[in-house]
């Protein structure tokens, strides 16, 4: 189990860490979630010796992480990094061996990942000669390599289209299922909210919102209820409720979970023939903002 | 270990091209040197391309000698005569370069010191072919005979350099400091470069997951530090291998010592520099801003290699010399120079190497965790001061 525990992390008159804790245990996927600047990149190069914490301490399997266990870990730093003018073949095998792997198995796994990826094909080209979303697979597969116990990703997702993320989702998925430990931050909050079950929110380098995503968007005070009829103009007049969106022959309100919804019902059937009537917590989206908010 | 081998075996890969390039350039450019040099020292050749040698003689030479040499020589090479009427005087005319070889009476060759191989074998031959035939009339024996008999033993000396050294060994102090100049600013940028690239393309924050800041520092040092060494000892090799082959009589003692003292020198020098320039590199967030970096760390060799050239040029070990060359910071420029004088006291030498030594220990541990703490914070240039905290920082034990 990774655990971050109590850090806290001051650059000058910055506050980057303010007693951030949270952890994530072998086969679980985790979205780490904050706006820009609340301190997930700071948070996530503690893991890898490149940030020491003022006070508190980030532990694998209960002990302080030292250059053994982080070589069994895989890193995607949020500015990307790799060798431009070396060939990617060339420079995975040499991350991998960086990890602690001989040259037959190093060779052996990078070319099963890059025929994963399908870039078996440009494993002489130079980085540089690689288009952006290749070079991203090319990073990813930098951290995937040595086969770790520990994924960590900094925006994994930035910057693919629709069919790269999926690919790398379906990659983290699997590593997953197998029993490694994934964290992922990320602003693509459908994309965490499909692939997660748990998220940790921090703001201001502190843990603000943790849990389950289901149990976090249910514990939350605002709900939706969006209702199909003949005639939705009715709903204007709901005291308790805010219009939220209005297309022909549909509303969506947004309201506090303690409306009486029969009462709403009632309401909607009386002044119109009702098709639909929909009542949901809202989105992860709506969760993260009203948590940054506080 | 591993990793400091697998850091090296990279960088030696990277640099593959480059180093070949600059490698075929330096040789290049050092063999034209030499040819040139070959015709300023020896002063024979005419606009023409005829070449004369200067001959001295003292005392009884035999009459027959200068045509015997002249028959031995090349068509287009040809041969002046001076008569001297002391050894002393002649001796002083080899000095200054007016004749290139003077023989006193039958038997003493006196070398000059930059003789051709050619002019040399000639004049060898023929002192041999003369001694022959006299021995062979007072015996009474056949030109048969005579071509069986030993050769007559000749006395070699060379002239002993006057108080201020030869023109070569002014030379190779002034060499020293060029030639160890250029090379600890080459490779010393060379390796600051290395290191702001890394930090420039983020490289660097997936390799210290995996490798501490020491051994890919050490990795680097020693592959760029090998191929320094490399185009060294082939640069000096071939400034040697000339010396032999073309016979320049005095020249390779002297070459060899200095080649040799220059790769001792270049190694310590690199050591120390490379640790400062690395440590530059890691200041900075790309290549771009390296340059005005490094380019003020520059200064320090500077300062030696010009002291040491005005140095060595006006030919004397001045007090002030001899202290330059027992500071690390310009020990690497000015000691070769003063050894190859043979100015430098053994005293000297081992307490400027020891003082070398325990400087770049000093060196590379704090330019270690100026290093550790530039590589690991990407963000905007850093000021030494900061990133020497952040590096100390870093190397505490885990906070708990």
């Amino acid at each position: 189990m990774l655990r971050f525990d109590g850090l806290h992390k001051r650059f000058g008159s910055v506050v980057a860490l303010a007693g951030c804790s949270f952890s994530v245990e072998p086969g679980q996927m985790l979205g780490f979630l904050g706006p820009n600047g609340a301190g997930k990149t700071t948070a996530i190069r503690t893991v890898f010796g490149l940030v020491r914490p003022d006070v508190g301490e980030v532990s694998w399997e209960g002990r302080p992480i030292g250059l053994a266990e982080r070589r069994r870990f895989g890193y995607m730093p949020e500015e990307r990094g790799l060798y431009r003018k070396m060939q990617v073949r060339d420079q995975l095998v040499y991350f991998a061996k960086l990890h602690g792997l001989d040259r037959t198995t190093a060779e052996e796994s990078t070319d099963r990942w890059l025929d994963r990826f399908g870039l078996a094909d440009r494993a002489k080209s130079k980085l540089e000669e690689l288009s952006h979303g290749n070079q991203q697979r090319a990073q990813l597969i930098a951290a995937l390599v040595h086969d770790p116990v520990l994924l960590v990703l900094d925006e994994p997702f930035a910057g693919l289209d629709p069919l790269g993320a999926a690919s790398m989702a379906a990659v983290l998925e699997e590593r997953a299922a197998v029993g490694v430990a994934v964290i992922f931050s990320s602003h693509q909050l459908d994309v965490v909210e499909d692939l997660c079950e748990e998220v940790v929110i921090i703001n201001k380098g502190a843990v603000v919102l943790s849990g389950r995503i289901d149990g976090l968007r249910a514990d939350s005070p605002l709900r939706y209820v969006e209702v199909a009829g003949d005639d939705v103009s009715w709903a204007h007049d709901v005291a308790e409720a805010a219009v939220v969106e209005q297309r022909s022959g549909r509303i969506r309100l947004a309201m506090k979970d303690e409306v009486d919804l029969a009462g709403l019902a009632a309401l909607a059937s009386a002044n119109s023939s009702v098709s639909q009537f929909i009542m949901e917590p809202p989105p992860l989206s709506e969760v993260f903002t009203e948590a940054v908010q506080e | 270990m591993r990793t400091i081998g697998l850091v090296a075996r990279r960088e030696w890969r990277a640099a593959r091209k480059p180093f070949w390039t600059s490698t075929v350039i330096l040789l290049l450019v050092a063999a034209a040197a030499l040819a040139i040099m070959t015709v300023v020292e020896n002063n024979d050749a005419a606009d023409d391309g005829s070449v004369t040698y200067g001959l001295g003689m003292v005392g009884a030479v035999p009459y027959q000698l200068p045509a015997e040499v002249r028959s031995r020589l090349p068509e287009g090479h040809s041969l002046a005569t001076s008569r001297f009427a002391t050894v002393e005087a002649a001796e002083e005319a080899l000095q200054e370069g007016n004749v290139g070889v003077v023989v006193v009476g039958e038997d003493t060759i006196v070398w000059g010191p930059w003789v051709s191989g050619i002019f040399a074998e000639s004049l060898v031959d023929s002192m041999q072919a003369l001694k022959a035939r006299d021995q062979a009339n007072d015996l009474g024996l056949t030109p048969a005979e005579v071509e069986s008999l030993l050769d007559p033993q000749l006395e070699f000396r060379t002239v002993e350099p006057a108080e201020d050294g030869t023109e070569a060994e002014q030379a190779a102090g002034a060499i020293a400091v060029i030639v160890m100049f250029g090379a600890i600013i080459a490779y010393g940028q060379w390796i600051g470069y290395s290191v702001a690239d890394e930090k420039g393309s983020r490289v660097v924050e997936l390799i210290l997951g995996a490798v501490p800041p020491h051994h890919l520092l050490t990795g680097k040092l020693i592959a760029i530090g090998s191929m320094g060494l490399g185009q060294m000892t082939l640069l000096g090799s071939l400034v040697v291998g000339y010396g032999i082959t073309a016979n320049l009589v005095n020249m390779p003692d002297l070459a060899a010592g200095l080649v040799s003292w220059m790769v001792v020198w270049f190694l310590l020098g690199f050591a120390f520099y490379g640790s400062i320039y690395a440590a530059g590199g890691s200041l900075v967030s790309d290549t771009h801003e390296a340059s005005s970096t490094l380019g003020v760390l520059n200064i320090l060799p500077i300062i030696g290699y010009v002291f040491g050239v005005i140095a060595f040029s006006q030919g004397s070990d001045t007090a002030l010399l001899r202290t330059f060359s027992l500071i690390p910071l310009w020990a690497p420029m000015t000691m070769p120079g003063r050894i190859a004088r043979g100015w430098a006291a053994p005293w000297e030498v081992a307490l400027s190497v020891t003082l070398m030594l325990l400087s770049i220990y000093a060196v590379i541990r704090i330019a270690g965790w100026i290093y550790r703490g530039g590589v690991a914070r990407a963000s905007s240039k850093l000021s030494w001061r900061e990133a020497f905290r952040a590096g100390r920082d870093l190397g505490k034990r885990p906070a708990q």
